[in-house]
């Protein structure tokens, strides 16, 4: 059976995993890491890099190195959030054809979804050279908040990289599943995930019987551990101005150096109670002298300037626990998601609110990947021990717009799918035969300020004054997440409807278009691949030949035999040395073959005259 | 209880009997009690078991256990109606007990009373669609589609514990339990990948309803809520069939009486033989439970099949051929036993009646002494309905005394007096149950059950005839009911204004039930009257521009 994967496709880390045997095991990449930086570059030569390298390069070649680009999928250009981003951002974003945003690297502009499709291929491969077959299927987690456009956009991604995304799952809910799977458990918990950019925080029923059951989630999309860099980045600039008179944060190099720093030293004092941040030469006085930057921080310091960070998150705990209708204290175990839960401070906030010490042995990195290859498995794998059910939640509130420029509710956030709510709606006008209906998502009252999913007219209402007709809206979402609307005019029974389809922004041509790229891309990579495993061959072969000839030399070069032989393995070894330096690796293969005969009869003269 | 029977063979010509020993004679079934005999025939309790006595001593009548009494108006709790229906089997649709259709409706009502509107009639039991059940490209086997299917069907039906089949008491273990183990079972993603056609969404339907279930009793408050929600359903059902029970008991005697003045004089009018009272206790079981029971083990049926409810009025031919098969029974002095057709010819007993040409006497001196018996001592009869009245009243029993009152207006229908005190203490109950009715029409009307609310809120009416929000509110889930009954809706509009007469919303209601019924005119003069009070109000305008 074909297996499918799993992948957490986080904001600054992502992981995949697979379940084997009824275990989910976590991949490790080519480098031996179990989660690869959320990283894209492009470097000067055109050649894309993603993870470890990508990331190794990026202060030498910040332009063209994307990173925390999830924070801008399905995202307007000229929304805050972009606006916001290209003010931080040392890469460049410019707007697209539809409004949406792009980044430009090395004068190309590339979508969102693509560059985050350029992770999925990534993790795809990986997961590939570790099951030695080719995966197609994947379920890929988005932050329980994302809206309808941003999980499209990340099924767009998975499709450009050549996954069919069978399911989005919530990324606290993968969390509860690996938590729980194979312990036989009936518990209520919470899931606390605070990563590089969202914070998180879902309740969970779990049911022996394999069932897990969202029963609320909320979180803040502004809240992670770049926030809490800021604070560091803000603490060493102030100090900086203070000492020296000089903003650091109207030069764009030593700003990157000091987000470096900031993040580095959050990470250290996590493990340690002080540490020293050390950035010489990071700018020129205006005496043209070499300044350098060099403060200790505290751990105390730093929960300092972080207090109100983690003081959000427990209001936000506190505030989805009342949805949920619980107590604390009915919450039986806590479990930590995330690299900023590492943070002692964010641990005791936790423990101190829930009065509980959160569950130990579930690793807040893999956590995820992990869940999503479990969900993966109880969709497509009939086994017992994979005879599980999600029962997940709406994240966002959907509705309609009625007139005033109202949102008028009618699935509430945190309804359990698949689901279906009707509501009546009348008309405005005397003789209104038609009514508008905008299906949206959000929470504000304000219908503009809610995102726009789709919108149909439902014509041929019965003529009557205003507020005569009485018209059904029915709302339904289905297991697979797909919202469907219809509206109904109850007297006449005429009816009107439509299936929502959210969009990412790109067009099915540009997807197309993407995926062939992407596909193209792999391709040439597998053959870089290739040709790079057969050059390291050939390589390996020559130098134990040079490492035998003087030998062999010594032995044959009394017969003209023996002459003749050397001056072929010569030939043979110059032969594919010219064909690794033309990068031919269909011909290489072939010379390989010759050089392991060379190889094999050299050893065998030296091995009998000893 | 046991009651005596007239034994099969029984030599009847030998006793030396009046004729209206005779008559009491046939009604000796098996089923009825002394008391009961006595009520029904209205004869003194004491004759009756005198004659009784006698007939016993002669050895021509046998002692069976009875299955119900109509004396007391309470049944004994057989096992029978007690298990017929489950406690959690209350549907959603809440109120349905039978006491309307036998109820008031003969009656014209009392000044100011507006009538309650009538529960849907129950519906016949269903058929599976081979178009569902045989639905080609569909991967699931056919004992999961029933199962499906099964779930689907019963959605409407099941209140929230039923739906997740545990009991009312079931602890927060229990119910999640039952929540979890059916969303296994239901949830489209156990059959993830397989071709479901419109089995998906059924599913989707059935995991929807679970999880509506499981959101109100899985939490404490809203379990409350719900809980407290089906105890006045409980409530109102009880009083139902309370007085269901009553009035048919009263019908009956009304027909008795009837039937006996009749048959007196020609025979093919007499009245059919009168139908068990339906027992309060187990009130007519819905469509999909479990089959019905019949109503009386003792009783043969009478017709093809178990009726549920009260029993529908007779076809004048059907009545006909009851009656003369009543009657020709009656002339042999037995009546109809155990399981027996009564259509199969008794041959053991070609002497038992008396002979053919004394009907005519027969007939005319029943009718006689009964007249004579209702007289001399129907009023010690009466005297006990009105003293347990009482006594109910007092306690506050007001259903056993409505039933009581409802019983001595049977007896005595030209006592006007009881009459108005039964009308009195009908407003009490309803009066009483008020609060009850409306929590339960407040909670249909956020089900949506429009219906189901127009109908409670006109019962909330009844003991609140001069508070408007009642009919406003009725009116108002008529309007918004799918078969909307405008002619009730007006009714009640009507009302409201008559209440409210200067009160622009009231009359704006009424224009609104013109305008909806197509009574243009009628709509303009309200929608006026109602603009000329508030002369704010868009809607009113809008609706009379329309109307212009
Ligand atoms: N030891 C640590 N102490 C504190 N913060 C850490 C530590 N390790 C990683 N982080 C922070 O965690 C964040 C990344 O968390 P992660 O869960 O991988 O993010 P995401 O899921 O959003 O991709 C970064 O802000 C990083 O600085
Ligand atoms: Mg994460």
């Amino acid at each position: 059976m074909e297996k499918v994967i799993g992948i957490d496709l986080g904001t600054f880390n992502s992981c995949v995993a697979v379940v084997e045997g009824g275990t989910p095991v976590v991949i490790a990449n080519r480098g031996g890491y179990k989660v690869t930086p959320s990283m894209v570059a492009v470097t000067e030569a055109g050649k894309r890099l993603v993870g470890h390298i990508a990331k190794r390069q990026a202060v030498t070649n910040a332009e063209n190195t994307v990173y925390a680009a999830k924070r801008l999928i399905g995202r307007k250009f000229d929304s805050p959030q972009v606006k916001q981003a290209m003010a931080t951002c040392p890469f460049r974003i410019v707007e697209g054809p539809h409004g949406d945003c792009r980044i430009s690297l090395r004068e190309k502009a590339y979508s969102i979804p693509e560059v985050s499709a350029m992770i999925l291929q990534e993790m795809k491969m990986i997961a590939e050279d570790y099951l030695g077959q080719e995966v197609s299927k994947a379920v890929v987690t988005v932050p329980a908040y994302f809206n309808d456009g941003q999980r499209q956009a990340t099924k767009d991604a998975g499709t450009i990289a050549g996954l069919d995304v069978i399911r989005i799952i919530n990324e606290p809910t993968a969390a509860a599943l690996a938590y729980g799977f194979g312990k036989n458990i009936d518990r209520t918990v919470a899931v606390y995930d605070l990563g590089g950019g969202t914070f998180d925080i879902s309740i969970l029923e779990i049911s022996s019987s394999g069932v897990f059951k969202v029963i609320s989630t909320a979180g803040d999309t502004f809240l992670g551990g770049e926030d809490f860099d800021q604070r560091i980045i803000d603490w060493l600039v102030q100090g900086f101005q203070e000492e020296h008179g000089i903003d650091l944060r109207q030069d764009r190099m030593a700003l990157q150096r000091l987000k470096d720093a900031a993040e580095k030293a959050k990470c250290e004092l996590s493990a340690v109670v002080e540490t020293e941040v050390n950035l010489p030469f990071i700018i020129s006085s205006a005496r043209n002298e070499a300044l350098h930057l060099q403060r200790v921080l505290t751990r105390a310091q730093l929960e300092d300037l972080t207090e109100d960070l983690v003081e959000r998150t427990v209001q936000i705990c506190e505030m989805t626990l009342d949805e949920a209708g619980l107590d604390k204290d009915e919450v039986e175990d806590i479990v930590l998601v995330g690299g900023m839960t590492r943070m002692p401070a964010v641990q005791r906030a936790v423990s101190q609110f829930f009065e509980r010490e959160p569950t130990k042995g579930v690793h807040p990195d893999e956590v995820v990947a992990l869940g999503a290859s479990i969900q993966a498995a109880a969709l497509v794998d009939d086994s017992p021990e994979m005879d599980m059910v999600l029962l997940d939640v709406t994240p966002h509130t959907l509705g309609i717009m009625v007139v005033g420029g109202y949102f008028e509710e009618l699935i509430p956030q945190n309804t359990t799918v698949p689901t279906a709510k009707t509501k009546p709606f009348t008309t405005v006008r005397d003789n209104q035969t038609a009514v508008k209906i905008l299906v949206l998502q959000g929470e504000s009252r304000r219908a503009e300020e809610n995102e726009l999913l789709g919108e149909f007219v439902l014509t041929g209402l019965r003529r009557a004054p205003a507020g005569e007709v009485t018209i059904d809206v029915t709302f339904e979402i289905n297991a697979d997440g797909i919202v469907s609307v219809h509206a109904r005019d109850v007297e006449t029974g005429k009816e009107q409807s439509i299936t929502v389809t959210a969009t990412s922004g790109l067009t099915q041509d540009e997807i197309d278009g993407m995926m062939n790229d992407a596909q193209d891309y792999a391709v040439a990579r597998r053959a870089d691949e290739a040709s790079e495993g057969a050059k390291q061959q050939a390589e390996t072969l020559i130098a134990e030949i040079e490492k035998l000839f003087p030998e062999v030399e010594a032995v044959v070069a009394g017969s003209d035999f023996g002459r003749d032989a050397i001056e072929k393995a010569r030939v043979v070894v110059d032969r594919a040395r010219a064909l690794m330096e033309r990068n031919d690796a269909a011909a290489l293969k072939e010379q390989i073959e010759a050089l392991a005969r060379t190889q094999r009869m050299f050893k065998g003269v030296v091995g009998k005259s000893a | 209880m046991r009651a005596p029977r007239l034994m099969q063979g029984a030599k009847l010509t030998e006793l030396s009997l009046t004729p209206f020993e005779g008559f009491i004679l046939s009604r000796l079934d098996g089923s009825l009690g002394v008391d009961d005999v006595a009520e029904l025939t209205g004869a003194e309790v004491s004759a009756v078991a005198e004659l009784v006595a006698r007939l016993d001593a002669a050895g021509v009548i046998e002692w069976v256990r009875a299955t119900s009494s109509i004396a007391t108006g309470r049944p004994p709790p057989t096992p029978a109606s007690g298990e017929q229906r489950p406690p959690s089997d209350a549907t959603k649709r809440p109120g349905r007990g039978p006491s309307d259709k036998v109820g008031r409706p003969a009656r014209t009502p009392a000044r100011g009373v507006v009538r309650t509107i009538p529960a849907p009639p129950d519906e016949p039991r269903r058929l599976y669609d081979p178009v569902e059940l045989d639905e080609p490209g569909v991967d699931l086997d056919e004992d999961r589609r029933r199962e499906i299917l099964d779930a689907y069907y019963r959605l409407e039906r099941s209140n929230h514990y039923v739906l997740l089949g545990v009991p009312r008491d079931a602890d927060k273990k229990e119910i999640r339990e039952a929540y979890f183990r059916l969303s296994k079972q239901f949830h489209p993603d156990t059959l993830f990948g397989k071709r479901l056609g419109t089995y998906q969404q059924k599913m989707e339907a059935v995991f929807r309803r679970l999880t509506d279930a499981y959101d109100v009793l899985g939490k404490n408050k809203t379990r409350r809520m719900y809980d407290d929600y089906l105890q006045t359903r409980d409530e109102v059902e009880a009083v139902d069939s309370g007085l269901a029970a009553g009035e048919a008991q009263a019908t009956e005697v009304e027909r008795t009486s009837q039937r006996v003045a009749a048959a007196a004089l020609v025979e093919p009018t007499v009245a059919p033989e009168p139908s068990p009272a339906p027992s309060p206790r187990a009130p007519p079981p819905r469509a999909p439970s479990p089959p019905p029971p019949p109503p009386e083990p003792a009783r043969p049926a009478r017709e093809p099949s178990p009726v549920a409810g009260p029993r529908p009025a007779l076809g004048e031919d059907e009545r006909r051929v009851l009656a003369r098969e009543l009657l020709s029974r009656r002339l042999r002095g037995a009546t109809g036993q155990g399981g027996r057709p009564p259509s199969t010819p008794r041959p053991a007993q070609p002497s038992s009646a008396p002979a053919p040409v004394d009907r005519e006497a027969l007939l005319r001196g029943l009718a006689t002494s009964l007249k004579q018996a209702a007289h001399t001592t129907g009023g010690g009869k009466l005297e006990r309905h009105l003293t347990d009245a009482a006594t109910a009243e007092q306690a506050d029993d007001l259903v056993s005394a409505v039933n009581a009152l409802r019983l001595a207006a049977a007896l005595a229908p030209e006592r006007d007096d009881i009459a108005r005190d039964l009308e009195r203490v009908r407003h009490l109950l309803a009066k009483k149950m008020a609060g009850t009715y409306e929590k339960q029409a407040v909670y249909e009307e956020e089900l949506g059950e429009w219906e189901a609310a127009a109908r409670s809120w006109s019962r909330v009416i009844e003991g609140r005839p001069a508070q408007v929000r009642g009919y406003v509110r009725a009116v108002e889930a008529l309007l918004r009911a799918k078969a909307a009954d405008l002619k009730q809706a007006k009714e009640l509009a009507a009302r409201a204004v008559e209440l409210k007469p200067d009160d622009a919303k009231t009359r704006a209601l009424l224009g609104r039930v013109y305008s909806a019924a197509g009574m243009r005119a009628n709509a303009r003069r309200e929608l006026e009257a109602a603009a000329k009070l508030d002369p704010e109000d868009d809607f009113v305008k809008n609706l009379l521009r329309e109307l212009k």
